[in-house]
């Protein structure tokens, strides 16, 4: 009787258990930065580069791709610790062999950099549900839990812990979440930052005193190393550049003793070697502790010329997915390419007869004064005629009115590519895929015909004609 | 390791599991060792002091039932020397001054941890003007409001001769730890509860099941109700002076409903727990919100601190001869009716004035205490007059209309008293009450108002849908007269998966726990 009973309540944890799991993962934040290595062929990479935003930012594998030959991946996340970055090796060999790892080496200044360690871990907590479930994710969170300073119960990792708050994103907010991740699949764990903000490099003395790092990070890199040696591949630290702190350049020399120890190439892109490359902090930071694309694309192609210098890859026709390499690459940089925006009008036409392959949108709301030398502008632009009361709209692809010029009083869905807009009837963008833009006045958004989606947008100065460009990549 | 989180399930289960895998004489040991590693979890160090409480109450018994065989076999002895009833009388006082000496020196050692704890700082501070005295600033140790009238009331009943002194001392101490309990109660009586710890017990599937399902209908309680209102209670009695009207009024309603669902999901976790066990304990609420009187709700929420009250403060009270003295002296100024019951009232307003010292330091409490006592007394000298008023006016009493009304009073009444409970000092409950009646802005209920007082639309609705359940769950247990759980429980094996199973689904979802909110502890975990 007893042993029916045991059994029937067993059966009925059992399905709460599987009950309380689909639900958990049903509400878990939903996250792209490993989805993209996880579609990656088996065996199709030849380096990964692990790190966290920095290496996101900082590194374009359509570049070692297309001018290398090199298959490369980004595995990322948001500012990851040496620990997780440690479990995301692992992952990404569970279904890869690359040759080389390049580990970028910001987390060691972990505790010891501008952001405090409690935040980065609290940061990285959402690192936990990058990877498939697995006896290597359970690693992660009880790392997770026990390395850092923020010491938590690996419990209050569970999804349905952590995330069911989240029942109230559910329907719309939720596939709007879907739709904002961040990283697409063809850039490989590459994000482009188009701003450009002026900092300046810290100098620093290469004699100075090393300082060891949080403990936690150094029993973790001689895991890395561990790891990687015995998976037969190559190691290669780096340190990408940012603003670093007064604290950091006493670790950089404790990594380069590590380095040099463990006869691991380390690429400190913070020291000298920024100087050598011609990495300037005043053009190539997007922020203080980011490179913005121009900066991104001088790294890439001096790590690809070092990795091209001291490893053989396979041929590029050697790779058995060549044609989505080629694909994915070309995407990429198609976006790097349309990422000069002009800030005025008069520019902005000749910019796109530059750039073919861009269909320009062009909305205007009625009764909304501009001066006549911006109406002027707007002509070639479709908008002729403006400022009479009227709503306007046009498409224009290579130069060519692609859909009507209109002034239609009712509401109005166009199909911009694979791209829905609706206009209001008074010229307002109503509504749109992705709700990348709404509201009146002049306004213009790019939709692009390789990458099929929309780069850019930007409201226009009603007196000068002015443009201040967004970036839609996140949508 | 509190009753919210998942340590604690995970350390019940494996407590569980243990205990019955265990032969019945060790049972009690291994559930004081699940009670102290519980304990200890929560009140580290401060578990010096449990024990310290424990072992004097047991001294106190031992010594209490010596002084009991001692008065006996004096009596005999008196009997068979054939002394006289004053002599005998002389004897048993001789005996009752020491059982009282022994009695004073456990309230001055266990009483005074207590109001050392509760009030040494207020004290302290009090005292400031004419000397400094050091603050303790380390907490007091978790549960002692309960635990002490646990013991208070062992070693009380043991002088009565109630229950006979426990001689193992480490079973006075499971008493006195048993984790259910000892943060938040319920106030157990040793004759209910130690047969209960240690006696022989089978395994029973059934009760097994049951205590499962009081632990999910207590955490439905705390975590989607009382949490989730806890939030919104908070933004207005935390920033009293910048709300009014109807803002405070609905906040006074939550209050009402989170304390509910706080107290008594608690409770209804710790004996579910207990059940586990295979130990029950007593109940502490019976639907109390279906109160038709203040002195009515008092007898269903917190029963056995109402009980406790009654037996060791209002009867010996009532019953003592400085009362008794009291009463003969009132029959001539007032007559002998009036006399009767003054000494009552008098019993009544010292209960409620201890009740709501016991609470804690500051003066609302002892507010809340005298208000209830005030009530109370007044119900009771209505009951005098009631019956004629009804006649006079020709309402049936025992009339529907009647009885909803009488239901609706004692919840507004209930509701004042909890403004003054809940307000930060006795000031902030005038002004909130003043404010409350003062100013009429009942548009704050539809013009988006509430939803700035840190519950958004969503919240609000499971809050109050939850609210919903929770005394349509009351109203249909009243009816089916048992338990909603029996209900269910009796139900065929789909159905009653599918009820437990959504209920775990609802919890988990939404429950107002993990790193989304801050957690929120019980709010009897204070006292």
């Amino acid at each position: 009787m007893i042993k029916k009973q045991l059994l029937r309540a067993a059966a009925f944890v059992l399905l709460a258990a599987m009950m309380l799991g689909l639900i958990g993962s049903a509400l878990c934040r939903p996250a792209s930065a490993m989805s993209a290595l996880y579609n990656e062929p088996e065996d199709s990479l030849d380096v990964i580069v692990v790190g966290g935003s920095h290496v996101n930012s900082g590194v374009v594998p359509a570049i070692l791709w297309d001018e290398y030959g090199i298959s490369a991946h980004n595995v990322f996340g948001w500012d990851q610790t040496i620990w997780v970055g440690y479990h995301f090796i692992k992952e990404t060999f569970r279904t890869q062999s690359p040759q080389v790892v390049v580990v970028d080496l910001y987390g060691m200044c972990y505790n010891n950099s501008i952001e405090p360690a409690r935040k980065v871990d609290e940061l990285n907590y959402d690192n936990n549900y990058l990877l498939r479930p697995g006896l290597n994710q359970l690693e992660l969170w009880l790392s997770a839990a026990l390395v850092g300073e923020d010491r938590r119960n690996p419990l209050s990792f569970l999804p349905m812990v952590r995330f069911h708050s989240r029942w109230k994103n559910a329907g719309a907010a939720f596939q709007e979440e879907l739709d904002t991740l961040p990283v697409a699949a063809h850039t490989k764990g590459f994000s482009v930052l188009g701003q450009v903000s002026p900092h300046t490099r810290v100098e620093w003395d290469p004699a100075l005193p090393a300082a060891a790092p949080y403990e936690g990070c150094e029993r973790y890199l001689n895991k890395i190393v561990d790891y990687v040696q015995a998976q037969g591949a190559q190691l290669v630290f780096t340190m990408l550049p940012y603003e670093c702190q007064p604290t950091e350049p006493a670790i950089f020399n404790w990594l380069q003793q590590y380095a040099d120890s463990h006869s691991i190439p380390f690429l400190n892109y913070c020291g000298p070697m920024a100087d050598e490359i011609g990495l300037d902090y005043s053009r190539h930071l997007a922020d203080f502790e980011h490179l913005n694309h121009y900066g991104a694309q001088l790294v890439t192609r001096h790590l690809g010329d070092y990795l091209a210098g001291h490893y053989s890859f396979p041929a590029r026709e050697a790779h058995h997915n060549l044609a989505q390499l080629d694909a994915d690459a070309q995407k990429t940089l198609r976006l790097l390419a349309v990422n000069d925006m002009p800030d005025n009008l008069t520019d902005f036409a000749a910019w796109c007869s530059q750039h073919p392959g861009t269909r320009v949108f062009v909305s205007a709301s009625k009764n909304t004064y501009i001066s006549p030398e911006v109406a002027a502008m707007l002509q070639p632009l479709g908008l002729a005629g403006f400022g009479e009361g009227q709503a306007y709209y046009a498409v224009w692809a290579d130069g060519t009115a692609e859909q009507a010029l209109g002034s239609e009083a009712k509401r109005l869905d166009l199909t911009i590519g694979q791209f829905e807009i609706a206009l209001d009837g008074e010229g307002n963008i109503a509504a749109n895929d992705r709700l990348i833009r709404q509201g009146s006045g002049v306004q213009i958004m790019l939709y692009d015909d390789l990458l099929e989606k929309p780069t850019f947008h930007t409201d226009v100065h009603p007196m000068t004609g002015a443009l201040n460009w967004a970036d839609c990549y996140f949508a | 390791m509190f009753f919210t989180s998942l340590s604690f399930l995970l350390y019940l289960v494996a407590g569980v599991l243990v205990y019955w895998l265990l032969p019945h004489k060790v049972r009690w040991w291994f559930l004081l060792a699940f009670s102290i590693v519980y304990y200890y979890s929560i009140g580290k160090k401060l578990i010096v002091f449990v024990a310290l409480a424990a072992g004097v109450t047991w001294a106190a018994g031992l010594a209490l039932e010596k002084l009991l065989a001692g008065e006996k076999a004096a009596l005999a002895k008196a009997k068979a020397d054939g002394a006289d009833r004053a002599a005998r009388s002389a004897v048993k006082a001789k005996w009752l001054v020491r059982r009282r000496l022994v009695i004073a020196g456990f309230v001055a050692i266990v009483l005074g941890m207590l109001l050392f704890f509760k009030f040494y700082n207020m004290f302290a501070q009090l005292m400031q003007a004419y000397f400094t005295l050091p603050l303790w600033k380390r907490a007091m140790p978790l549960g002692i409001s309960f635990y002490t009238l646990m013991l208070v009331s062992y070693v009380m009943d043991v002088h009565t001769g109630r229950i006979k002194a426990e001689h193992n001392p480490f079973k006075v101490a499971l008493f006195t730890i048993w984790f259910p309990q000892v943060i938040q109660g319920p106030i157990g009586r040793w004759g209910q509860l130690a047969p209960e710890l240690f006696g022989e017990k089978k395994f029973d599937y059934d009760r097994f099941v049951l205590g499962w399902q009081r632990m999910l209908w207590g955490y439905f309680r705390k975590l989607v109700v009382a949490d989730r209102f806890s939030i919104l209670v908070n933004t207005v009695f935390d920033n009293h002076t910048e709300y009014s009207g109807f803002v405070v009024l609905f906040a006074t309603f939550f209050y009402v409903v989170q304390l509910y669902c706080d107290f008594a999901g608690g409770i209804d976790i710790a004996l579910g727990a207990a059940e586990l066990f295979g130990v029950k304990m007593a109940e502490n609420f019976n639907l109390p919100f279906a109160s038709q009187s203040v002195s009515e709700f008092w007898r269903r929420w917190h029963i056995t601190l109402g009980s406790f009250l009654r037996d060791h403060i209002f009867y010996p009270l009532t019953l003592s001869k400085p009362f008794a003295k009291l009463g003969k002296a009132l029959q001539k100024p007032f007559g002998r009716n009036i006399a009767k019951m003054l000494p009552g009232y008098l019993a009544m307003f010292i209960l409620w004035f201890c009740s709501g010292v016991w609470h804690g330091e500051g003066w609302h409490y002892v507010a809340y205490g005298m208000y209830h006592g005030t009530l109370i007394v007044m119900g009771m000298c209505a009951e005098q007059v009631s019956p004629k008023v009804y006649a006079k006016l020709g309402i049936a009493a025992d009339s529907k209309s009647l009885a909803l009304f009488r239901t609706l009073r004692t919840c507004v009444l209930v509701g004042i008293g909890e403004i003054i409970f809940r307000a930060e000092t006795t000031a902030a409950a005038m002004q909130m009450l003043r404010s409350a009646v003062t100013v009429w802005n009942p548009w704050v209920l539809f013009d988006g108002t509430l939803l700035t007082l840190g519950l958004d639309g969503a919240d609000l609705t499971v809050g109050l849908l939850a609210t919903i359940v929770v005394f349509a769950a009351s109203s249909l247990s009243k009816r089916c007269e048992s338990p909603l759980r029996e209900v269910i429980y009796r139900q065929e094996l789909p159905i009653r998966w599918f009820i437990l199973l959504l209920g775990i689904a609802v919890v988990c979802i939404f429950g107002v726990y993990g790193p989304a909110y801050d957690a929120t502890p019980f709010v009897y975990y204070q006292f």
